[in-house]
């Protein structure tokens, strides 16, 4: 989750009649995680969630927590965005590569200082990971206007196109800059078509950026800048106006005086950004008593709302209109309106003892398997095993080792996987516990060890999963007798059952030393000495002996899909 | 017969003293093998070395046997301090040794009178310090006489001395005690103990031990006549012979080995703990695939196809050479999350994108299958089961865990419910301090996160987390009641539970942590 470091002064400075450390307490009920305090830095650096990008600074953290803390509350507001001649105008050929340019201008007589700079910059990079998806969706580009002459022209450009990017002393054609430059080799798949790039240029053709790979030179930020343009490009008109909200109300915030720019599109129609008007959305006051527990008046839930930096109405009919700010991209439904109204009630002040534990009977049961699986492991545990537990995917060795002459093709492996030790799902039990033993070549002997757990496979072009039982005794003296007298054993004092176990060879036992496992009929598993090459791979030094039940058949024989008590 | 000889000795044993009776019960072999040693040879001192000889124990058991005995006053201990005398180990070159007043007179007799020659002589090697003593003990033996510097032999000369005589006893013996010396020798040892460079005189504390009164009387009555037997037979049983028997005692206290047993799983018994408490609260468990559709692992639960949580990097995608493919609900569900994905997300919603297998990375899809087919108005589950997630493997992440998940539905299900069953869940867990925060889940609202305190640890803890399912993930199922649901991961309550850091310990099968770990909770 991204962070945030906010400063320990701003939030004595905001709160001044409030302890900082009570302050600090009520940080995670507007919903954010403290990762913890920086006493040298005189920070607190907070965790949000991708839900909130308004969290993404310092400014937007501080509207919420003033909310709840009730030094302001109801919905915040930009006040007097002032209209402008500023024009862009958008040419049609950006259309199939990034179709939606928005922005606006802010400007104040002070110059950015250090610690906003950082703000910003580190708000741009959380807002083009999390609702900019990496830069795909929507990107964000902030420039020094002083430096800029409208109109400015939203186009397109060949490869063979040159400036100078960010940082840069010469000109870059676009495509060295998609080659050669860090963010072009980054970011440069997220434009689709290899032959026209988007570029943001000025009525002097010099350019403001390349979207949403990197800005030009001309423009950058510096120590001395008090006038800026913010500009956000995106495949998604939604997206676009919603990153372009968060951003007007940061620099309003910072005391920014905020300038709307025309946009003009191709076909004639002009918009002016940022659209900043807030959400309604309208809600049955009884809803949201019934979801959250509570029993507030009108008012209180009113209150509640306020406390959340949304605002609320009655209307005739008893429903609740409520409105919230522009860039909370987060509410969807009147159950995101409960959120609001829980946190702004605060949610410390929900009464969580057992007497509003739900009053519903329900008689609760174990599902089948639990029960059988204990009922076999009970067996087992009497005869002397140990269970163990082992992943479900395993290494690609651990399988070879075993010598499963399993066709490759009824294997199932992961993509992409990022360690040789998890690549496969595995398809019997025995080569994860055969690493167990090999785990445990210093521990006594013998070692009698099982475990319960899935295996896979490729059936009729579907994944199958089954439940597995595996049995291992290992010691110098074990051998086919000792093993099938534990199988017969399990069935026997489990089920009452009797198997059969014909002669069968497998590649992974002694020739002539293993069977496969009948149950009325059917195969449901396999037994036998390891066969010495498997026992080596594995780096052991004594005998082992094995049985595998494939249980999800075997219950299915037992006709076990529900649990039988008389 | 053999019942009234019984009783006698139950008669008998009651009339002996009660520091006897008390004895009997609590002899030990080893008492009684050096009880039995002594009473043997009952007027005499025996030595440790006597009884290692006669009892066959080692020196530890003998000193622990006797310190017991001597408490009970069984015996009478006495250290005796004894002088062991032996020649000095630098005289005892060559297996010879000769006083310095007998190399002396051999010296004369190969013909070197001259006291010049003998003190170069090789017996001497200059050491003329060693000839004139040796001439002065000479002179006191009256084996030689002095004139003119040469040193001339008497008749004495041929007889050993008496220090002669002790030392050549010590070369044979080796050692000898003081106080068993006779008389002349007793002089003569008084003569050598001067002389340096002669004998080593070593302080030996000695111990001997003979049985006292109170140990006969006690010996006689516990073995007058019967053998004690070590242990009770099945013949004895079968063929009445313990009616005769007296049977030994043996030692009720030493420590022996642990057995091994088997075991089920710590973490597997632990979940099978939480299970009960849950199925005690009221919820049924369920259980499904851990290898699931995107659609329901993501798509059903409100995720964007475009979320980073569907990445690679997060998840485990699955493929196989044979082309599997998943199988997708019915086309109205599958409309249903398509119109919600599209109405909220804003973006064009792809069947294809739903379809590719992946390992669960929660246990949610599964609930939400159970909920799309039962379509329960009023009810409470939950799955205790594996999840998957693309991880490095460290400390505290695995690449699979346990995640344990519940649900409740019906008719008023709100969130007050919600933190009350959590709470609830937790204080029978024994959790008592608990709170709730606001968080943000993709397919719950409102939602909550949960920290306790834990006092091992004096911290409080990220615990489960929770929310009402949103109605864009239960509505395309078709439940019209609202869905509080809740679960995290179990293995971080198994890390409390179990005292570790190390998440890997929980799938190591360390068979010595596993045997370690108790079966019981304290």
């Amino acid at each position: 989750m991204p962070v945030v470091d906010v400063r320990l002064t701003a939030l004595s400075d905001s709160f001044p009649n409030i302890h900082l450390k009570e302050i600090i307490e009520k940080i995670p009920y507007i919903g954010l995680d403290i990762e913890g305090v920086d006493e040298n830095n005189g920070t607190i650096r907070v965790e949000f969630n991708p839900n909130r990008p308004d969290y993404s600074s310092e400014n937007g953290i501080m509207r919420a927590l003033k909310g709840l803390l009730e030094k302001e509350v109801g919905l915040p507001v930009v006040k007097d965005i002032e209209e402008s001649d500023y024009v862009i105008c958008v040419d049609e050929t950006v259309d199939n590569i990034r179709p939606v340019i928005c922005a606006f201008v802010a400007k104040r007589k002070e110059p950015l200082d250090g610690h906003e700079i950082s703000q910003l910059i580190s708000m741009q990079e959380d807002l083009h990971n999390g609702v900019g998806r990496k830069r795909k969706k929507s990107s964000i580009g902030m420039h020094n206007l002083d430096n800029i002459v409208f109109p400015l022209k939203y186009t397109t450009v060949p490869k063979h196109f040159s400036f100078i990017p960010l940082d840069k002393e010469n000109e870059f054609t676009i495509e060295s800059i998609l080659k050669n430059l860090d963010v072009g080799k980054k970011y440069g798949h997220v434009l689709q078509d290899p032959d026209v790039f988007p570029i943001l240029s000025d009525s002097q053709k010099n350019v403001l950026s390349f979207p949403p790979i990197i800005n030009g030179n001309l423009t950058k930020i510096k120590s001395d800048t008090n006038n800026l343009l913010i500009e956000v490009t995106s495949i998604n008109e939604k997206s676009a106006h919603d990153i372009l909200s968060i951003l007007s109300f940061e620099l309003y915030d910072m005391g920014f005086k905020i300038y709307s720019i025309n946009i003009n599109s191709h076909s004639g129609e002009s918009i002016k950004t940022p659209v900043l008007k807030q959400s309604k959305m309208i809600v049955s006051y009884g809803y949201i008593n019934k979801i959250l527990g509570l029993k507030l008046s009108n008012d209180e839930l009113i209150k509640c709302l306020e406390r959340s930096r949304c605002s609320g109405k009655v209307l005739e009919n008893g429903d609740i209109e409520c409105s919230f700010p522009r860039y909370r991209i987060d509410i969807f439904n009147p159950a995101d309106i409960s959120e609001e109204v829980a946190i702004g009630y605060g949610i410390y002040r929900f009464d969580t003892s057992s007497s509003s534990y739900p009053s519903l009977y329900f008689s609760g049961k174990k599902h089948v398997n639990s029960v059988i699986f204990n009922s076999i492991r009970d067996v087992l545990i009497g005869l002397g095993f140990v269970e163990i537990i082992n992943t479900n995917i395993i290494s690609k060795d651990a399988i070879d080792d075993f010598f499963i002459k399993a066709d490759d093709a009824d294997l199932v492996s992961i993509k992409d996987s990022k360690s040789s030790e998890f690549e496969i799902l595995r398809n019997s039990i025995i080569p994860s516990i055969m690493v167990t033993l090999s785990k445990n070549i210093h521990e006594k002997y013998p070692q009698k060890l099982f475990e319960i757990g899935k295996t896979f496979k490729v059936q009729h072009s579907e994944l199958k999963e089954e439940w597995s039982l595996g049995v291992v005794i290992a010691h110098n003296n074990t051998n086919y007798s000792e093993i099938k007298s534990v199988l017969e054993s399990l069935i026997k004092y489990c089920f009452n059952k009797n198997i059969k176990t014909p002669r069968c060879n497998f590649e992974y036992y002694l020739n002539g030393h293993s069977a496969k496992i009948l149950f009325s009929e059917s195969e449901i598993g396999d037994i036998g000495e390891i066969y010495p090459q498997v026992i080596e791979n594995f780096k052991l030094r004594t005998l082992v002996s094995v049985f595998q039940i494939n249980l999800s058949s075997l219950m299915d024989l037992l006709d076990l899909k529900k649990i039988n008590y008389l | 017969m053999s019942i009234n000889a019984n009783d006698e000795e139950r008669d008998k044993l009651s009339t002996t003293t009660d520091l006897v009776k008390e004895s009997i019960a609590s002899m030990h072999p080893i008492e009684k093998k050096i009880l039995s040693v002594l009473y043997h040879d009952k007027e005499k001192w025996t030595t440790d070395n006597e009884l290692i000889k006669e009892s066959k124990l080692t020196i530890d058991q003998i000193r622990r046997g006797i310190e017991w005995l001597k408490y009970k006053n069984f015996l009478v201990v006495e250290d005796s301090t004894e002088f062991e005398i032996s020649l000095k180990e630098s005289l005892k070159k060559n297996d010879n040794f000769y006083l310095p007043e007998r190399k002396l007179v051999n010296c004369v007799r190969e013909g070197k009178s001259g006291i010049v020659d003998i003190i170069k002589s090789e017996a001497f090697n200059n050491n003329s310090k060693e000839v004139y003593s040796a001439i002065k003990y000479c002179k006191n033996n009256k084996w030689i006489d002095l004139k003119y510097n040469s040193v001339f032999l008497l008749p004495g000369s041929e007889y050993p001395s008496n220090e002669e005589r002790l030392v050549n006893k010590l070369v044979k013996l080796n050692s000898l005690i003081l106080s068993h010396l006779n008389e002349s020798e007793m002089s003569s040892f008084e003569i050598l103990k001067k002389r340096p460079n002669v004998l080593d005189i070593k302080k030996i504390s000695n111990k001997k031990y003979i049985i006292s009164n109170l140990g006969v009387a006690f010996f006689q009555e516990s073995s007058s006549g019967i053998e004690l037997e070590r242990k009770l037979t099945a013949e004895h049983l079968i063929d009445g012979a313990w009616r005769n028997l007296k049977f030994d005692q043996i030692d009720v206290e030493a420590p022996l080995t642990l057995l091994g047993y088997g075991k089920k799983n710590p973490l597997v018994d632990f979940i099978d703990e939480v299970k009960e408490i849950l199925v005690g609260m009221g919820f049924s468990e369920i259980d499904g695939n851990f290898a699931q559709s995107s659609f329901w692992n993501f798509d059903a639960l409100f995720i964007p196809q475009d979320h980073s949580a569907r990445d690679m990097q997060d998840t485990f995608y699955l493929k196989s050479m044979k082309n599997i493919a998943s199988q997708l609900p019915g086309d109205d569900l599958i409309k249903n999350v398509s119109i919600v994905h599209e109405k909220n997300w804003n973006y064009a919603w792809d069947i294809e994108a739903s379809k590719p297998y992946v390992l669960r990375t929660h246990t949610t899809p599964v609930t939400l299958q159970y909920l799309a087919k039962e379509k329960p108005e009023q009810d409470k589950t939950f799955l205790i089961g594996r999840v998957f997630r693309n991880e490095k493997v460290s400390f505290k992440h695995l690449v699979e865990f346990n995640q344990v998940e519940g649900i409740f539905t019906g008719k008023d299900a709100n969130m007050r419910q919600l933190m009350a069953i959590q709470t609830e869940f937790y204080n029978k867990l024994g959790i008592k301090k608990i709170k709730f925060w606001p968080t943000f889940f993709p397919y719950t609202e409102p939602s909550l996160q949960s920290m306790i305190y834990n006092d091992k640890f004096g911290k409080w803890i990220e615990l489960f987390g929770m929310g009402i399912l949103r109605p864009e993930v239960t509505l395309p199922l078709g439940i019209k009641n609202p869905v509080l649901a809740w679960g995290g991961g179990f293995e971080r309550l198994a890390m409390i539970r179990f005292n570790l850091d190390d998440i890997r310990e929980l799938y190591n099968n360390n068979l010595t942590w596993l045997k370690s770990v108790p079966k019981c909770q304290l």
